[in-house]
């Protein structure tokens, strides 16, 4: 029974990875055929047109550069939230007067469009490294103090409780149950604010930066080159994805003991 | 201050009320050193609330608390495990003993499953490393909170077993709350009966059984539960009003 329902999976995983490809063909021939039609390759180009800018670009090797650029920013900016972020979600979650102070604070954090943050950043830092770092912070900020706060109200406070009975001293009872009790919510902060960060980055880039993917895109859109436009799309979803999931396996293997603890993840 | 010597514990006119319910109302137990005590009284009767003031979880509304020891060991109702720790780190966390621990995991039969997480145990295992965390402190005063509750009979027998042969091997004091009578019989050397809310101690049953006898099938044991039973025990079930 185990062997043929293993079997079964293994089937099913391969007929899986099948569709994938064939989802990414059908994307890829529909694709061809609007561009096609469209003959416009300044609107949209075809897919190989988009795939020889990109071998082009690959081969020049400065994308690189500028792959790493956006990275830095983006991870910078998510160090920066996460610092952030996680005392003030636990002074959230841990006190209700803390928590209704902050919520105006959060409200406002959390509903100030990103174009008006940039123009205050620009304004403050000018064009270069620190304001697409700083919107990249902000936007994740509200995330990851929301995700603590949650954790913290989560905690189980009979196990409070047991330590309070065995005289456990408060920083092994903040650190084994409260910051134990958060890594879940962490992780799942983190692995939204991965895909988020990107995004944001390449955005900010665009629109305030000084290096990068975003405006590498803002060039190839100011020469009206729209299969690089597409080549650095292709690119940045690439990237992305592929950090995703060098992400999601690295919480795979050291969130193993959480998986199995909690059953999540 | 009152004189308890000889005394483990002593809890003189206990009363606490919960908002307009009135739960203990005037409560007297007296535990001696070594000695194994259990309460017994129906669901809500506020057993529970007895073992959390004893333990300083909870602050009476009036009445004292003596006590003459100086580590207390609790074995919750619920496992109050530690979900992301081993058993070896569940226990670590209340005592970080290496030497200590791995006696008592030998001792309650857990040391082959000192690396798996709660989830991965049965109730009964879970309930074991309870017991292991309690007894890690080596407590002079054992307060267990109906460990029992939601097990099925024969791991129940089992630990009940296991429990009584440590406490009496060790010379535990401690205290039992159940509201199942033969648990009572079994573990205790007395029995403080209480009523329902607001509670009282209705009377006080000496067991004077040998560890042989006792056992859930045990015909001395179970001539014991018929002499508590006849003696009107069920009285103590039924609301205060009625039995006045």
């Amino acid at each position: 029974m185990k062997v043929s329902s293993r079997s079964e999976r293994y089937f099913k995983s391969r007929h899986g990875g099948l569709f994938f490809l064939g989802g990414i063909g059908l994307i890829l021939f529909l694709w061809w055929m609007a561009s096609t039609l469209f003959n416009a390759p300044l609107v949209l180009p075809s897919p190989w047109q988009v795939f020889q800018e990109l071998s082009n670009m690959l081969r020049r090797g400065s994308v690189f550069l500028s792959l790493v650029s956006t990275f830095s920013k983006a991870i910078t900016g998510l160090g920066i939230a996460f610092a952030f972020g996680v005392p003030v979600g636990m002074l959230s979650g841990l006190s209700r007067t803390a928590d209704e102070l902050l919520k105006p604070f959060m409200m406002v954090v959390r509903s100030v469009p990103v174009v008006s943050w940039l123009a205050s950043a620009i304004l403050l830092w000018g064009m270069g490294w620190t304001a697409p770092t700083f919107i990249v912070a902000v936007s994740l900020f509200p995330l990851v103090c929301f995700n603590v706060a949650e954790g913290v109200r989560s905690v189980d406070l009979l196990l409070v409780e047991m330590a309070r009975v065995y005289q456990v001293p408060k920083k092994r009872i903040m650190v084994d149950i409260y910051m134990g009790s958060l890594i879940p919510f962490m992780l799942s902060a983190f692995r939204v604010s991965i895909g988020t960060m990107w995004k944001v980055a390449i955005v900010a880039e665009y629109l305030a930066g000084n290096k990068g993917i975003g405006v590498e895109l803002s060039w190839a859109k100011f020469y009206l080159n729209t299969p690089r436009v597409f080549a650095y799309t292709l690119l940045a979803v690439l990237a992305g994805l592929g950090l995703e999931k060098f992400f999601e396996f690295v919480i795979e293997r050291y969130g193993r003991k959480w998986r199995i603890s909690l059953e999540v993840l | 201050m009152a004189d308890i010597s000889g005394s483990a514990l002593k809890v003189e006119n206990l009363r606490k009320s919960y908002g307009t319910l009135k739960v203990l109302d005037g409560i007297d137990v007296e535990v001696k050193k070594g000695e194994r005590v259990a309460l017994l009284g129906p669901s809500g009767c506020g057993k529970t609330t007895i073992l959390k003031i004893v333990a300083g979880l909870l602050r009476p509304d009036a009445g004292n608390v003596h006590m003459n020891v100086s580590r207390i060991g609790f074995v919750f109702q619920e496992d109050r495990l530690i979900p992301w720790k081993t058993v070896w780190e569940n226990l670590e966390f209340v005592l970080p003993y290496p030497q200590r621990i791995e006696r008592i995991l030998k001792l309650v039969h857990l040391w082959d499953y000192r690396d798996l997480y709660p989830v991965q145990l049965s109730g009964g295992m879970k309930q074991r490393v309870n017991l292991a965390r309690a007894l890690l402190v080596e407590p002079d005063l054992l307060l267990l909170d109906e460990p029992f509750k939601g097990l099925d009979l024969e791991i129940k027998a089992e630990l009940l077993d296991e429990i009584l042969q440590m406490c009496s091997s060790m010379k535990v004091t401690s205290v039992l709350v159940t509201h199942d009578l033969r648990e009572a019989l079994i573990f205790a050397d007395r029995i403080y009966i209480l009523s329902q809310p607001p509670t009282k101690v209705r009377s006080i049953v000496n067991v004077n059984l040998p560890l042989e006898h006792r056992d859930f099938c045990d015909l001395k044991l179970l001539d014991k539960e018929r002499e508590v039973l006849s003696q009107g025990f069920w009285v103590a079930f039924e609301p205060s009003s009625r039995s006045r």
